[in-house]
């Protein structure tokens, strides 16, 4: 049965933290006449053990809270002028700088307590040492844990909810102190210390200029062995949170003596918690991942790969997270997008930094490992969306056919993207050619590696145009060509400056792919014994058919783990 | 159909407080009692299948309904 309370009046108050809740109430009550209802609807947890110690406290009724989907929907009744009472501060009550020096004269230390009534994860990330936690909703059946002996000082964020503990403490005759103004005002010198956060773009530096770093991995040892962050200056170990919830002794024969240490989890929540209490135990230089591995896979970061005619500039983004390139020609105000992640927003910043209008968006074929933006920054930028016609047949939506022949320009000089037909990795695979000096090679040629063709299922019919492409299209080009792929397989691929690129002559003297003599031995080695497939790859590819449309986060998680798209890549 | 002897409500706590409550919540019930964990954050089913095995409890079982998981795990 459906419960509904009839109120004359909703307040608000989703998304706000304590004291908020209460202050807006209290506002809104002076509109409301005696007897009338409000419906307080919040969502922090706190809120109801706050509400129901201010309408306590004031003389209001509260009537009861329900829950749905997520928000707490609280009732109160106004109270009529005989039945309010005044809201005093109570006292007694102390300020954070007096207790500060109170907690330094360890004389008086051992017959106090000071009791934090925040709720846990308030608590979890910053507390006053030595406080205990119990939150303000379960003082009332917590109190047996408290000793009478002590005196009780309540500490809060803003001295409000703690204000409220003090009453109830002091009604079951507790010798309670209010903190004023508590967490809110105590200063970060002595607070409980914290760690720093390293955003996904500081730990790709780190990685890009061989810097060490060690990173203490708190996910669970499954994903830990599917896909971690890497690098010839990386080192990690895996310890789960949930191993360092009571203490952080087991994380410490793991860790290195000296450095930074990177503690890093999936969305950030869990790093935090051991991050903290590290640098609470005494550990220099702990930092967290800010986002988690959610962040780092979606990472970019931008590299200049060069100059082009006419003033233009070819942009390579790296995404270290996932192994993938995409690439950005600028030239006279426009902009074209090859191979595009999904997270297009970075690309348009990029793009309106650069001062250019996104006019084509070019994938050079249907991909598998990762889902496209190209469509969707094409819709956005009102721009171009090519897309080879041959990987094209199962789409839903229109786009140009991309294809041999049909240059496309960027900028009034016009730099030219010169499409050459080389299937191989798919049926419809398309190459660049930019400005006569660089060649896009999608995932058909890697700079260590070769495109692998059965991500289709077609492996034994693609394997041969696998090999006409790189041994015959491709030989026909100049050696001089940069080629610069889709994606790359090892950070030991960055070069100093971050970017991924090798001549093309290099690659045919280097690159085992490329010198497979015998065509049997060729099948063999793209067809048999090959890496797993990339994450989720056939929802992937319908995906960037249009024929699946999946919300971010499973976007995200189909996109998770390693990518897979070279023969090597093991 | 299990009995359920305690259920603890995560829902919408973020990563890693449902692990911090469900373990807070087993250490005072007793061997062979049964926890019912209401939880929203998406990637807390990896992590708390991960945890029991490296425990004395026992997976029961999970489902998921509207985007709220419930997971029964038998106290060890």
């Amino acid at each position: 049965m459906t419960r509904s309370v009839v109120a004359n009046q909703a307040l608000d108050c989703k998304g706000l933290a304590c004291p908020m809740p209460v202050v807006r109430t209290k506002q809104a009550m002076e509109t409301l006449k005696p007897g009338e209802v409000i419906e307080v609807q919040a969502t922090d947890e706190g809120s109801l053990a706050d509400l129901q110690g201010w309408a306590k406290g004031t003389g209001h009724q509260y009537l009861g809270t329900l829950r749905e989907e997520g928000v707490l929907k609280h009732y109160i009744r106004k109270a009529s002028a005989e039945e309010a009472l005044e809201e005093e501060p109570f006292s007694p009550a102390i300020g954070n700088e007096a207790l500060r020096e109170l907690l330094e004269s360890a004389a008086d230390r051992g017959k106090l307590t000071i009791l934090d009534v925040r709720e846990p994860a308030e608590f979890a990330f910053g507390h006053i040492p030595g406080a205990i936690s119990i939150p303000f909703g379960e003082l009332e059946n917590r109190l047996g844990e408290l000793d009478r002996s002590h005196r009780i000082y309540v500490v809060c964020r803003t001295g409000r909810r703690s204000a409220m503990a003090c009453r109830m403490l002091q009604e079951h005759r507790f010798s309670a102190i209010n903190v004023v103004p508590g967490m809110s005002g105590w200063a970060d010198g002595t607070r409980s210390r914290q760690a720093a956060p390293m955003s996904p773009g500081e730990v790709a530096r780190a990685m890009i200029a061989r810097s060490p770093l060690f990173i203490l991995d708190v996910r669970n040892g499954d994903a830990y062995a599917d896909w971690k962050i890497e690098g010839p200056s990386i080192a990690s170990a895996n310890v789960p949170y949930f191993e360092l919830l009571e203490g952080v002794e087991p994380a410490l024969p793991y860790l290195p003596e000296e450095g930074t240490i990177l503690v890093a989890c999936a969305k950030e929540g869990s790093s935090r918690f051991v991050a903290d209490q590290l640098a609470e135990a005494g550990r220099n230089s702990v930092r967290y991942l800010e986002g988690g591995m959610k962040a780092w896979s979606e990472h970019l970061e931008p590299v200049k790969i060069g100059d082009l005619n006419g003033g233009g500039e070819l942009y390579q983004f790296v995404r270290p997270g996932k192994g993938c390139l995409s690439y950005m020609i600028v030239s006279e105000g426009e902009a074209a997008v090859v191979d595009a992640p999904r997270m297009t927003g970075a690309l348009a910043r990029f793009a309106e930094e650069k001062g250019a209008f996104i006019r084509h968006t070019i994938d050079t074929h249907l991909h598998a490992d990762h889902i496209s933006g190209g469509r969707k920054i094409a819709e956005e930028a009102g721009a171009t969306y090519w897309l080879p016609a041959k990987d094209a047949d199962e789409v839903v939506f229109s786009y140009e056919p991309l294809k041999e022949g049909r240059a496309i320009k960027v900028g009034r000089s016009e730099i030219s993207i010169q499409p050459i037909y080389s299937p191989g990795h798919t049926i419809g695979s398309t190459s660049l050619i930019v400005d006569d000096r660089y060649l896009l090679s999608g995932d058909i040629l890697f700079t260590v590696s070769i495109g692998r063709p059965d991500l289709a299922g077609q492996a034994e019919a693609w394997s041969g145009d696998l090999r006409r492409t790189l041994y015959e299209t491709y030989k026909r080009l100049p050696d001089r060509l940069i080629v610069l792929p889709a994606h790359y397989g090892q950070p030991e691929e960055l070069a100093e400056d971050g970017s991924v690129s090798a001549k093309l002559g290099d690659l045919y003297a280097n690159n085992p792919g490329l010198n497979i003599a015998d065509e049997t031995a060729f099948d063999n080695a793209v067809t048999a014994d090959l890496p797993p497939q990339p994450n989720a790859y056939k929802q992937i590819r319908q995906t960037n058919m249009g024929r699946l449309t999946p919300d971010e986060e499973e976007q995200r998680e189909m996109e998770i783990g390693p990518n897979r798209c070279a023969i090597h890549d093991k | 159909m299990a009995n359920i002897d305690l259920t603890v409500d995560t829902k919408g706590l973020a990563c890693p407080m449902p692990l911090v409550k469900a373990k807070r919540a087993l250490d005072g019930m007793q061997a062979g009692q049964v926890l019912e964990l209401l939880v929203t954050d998406r990637g807390a089913l990896n992590d708390f299948q991960a945890w029991v095995k490296q425990s004395p409890n026992e997976w029961i079982s999970h489902e998921e309904m509207n985007g709220v998981f419930r997971f029964l795990i038998r106290k060890g």
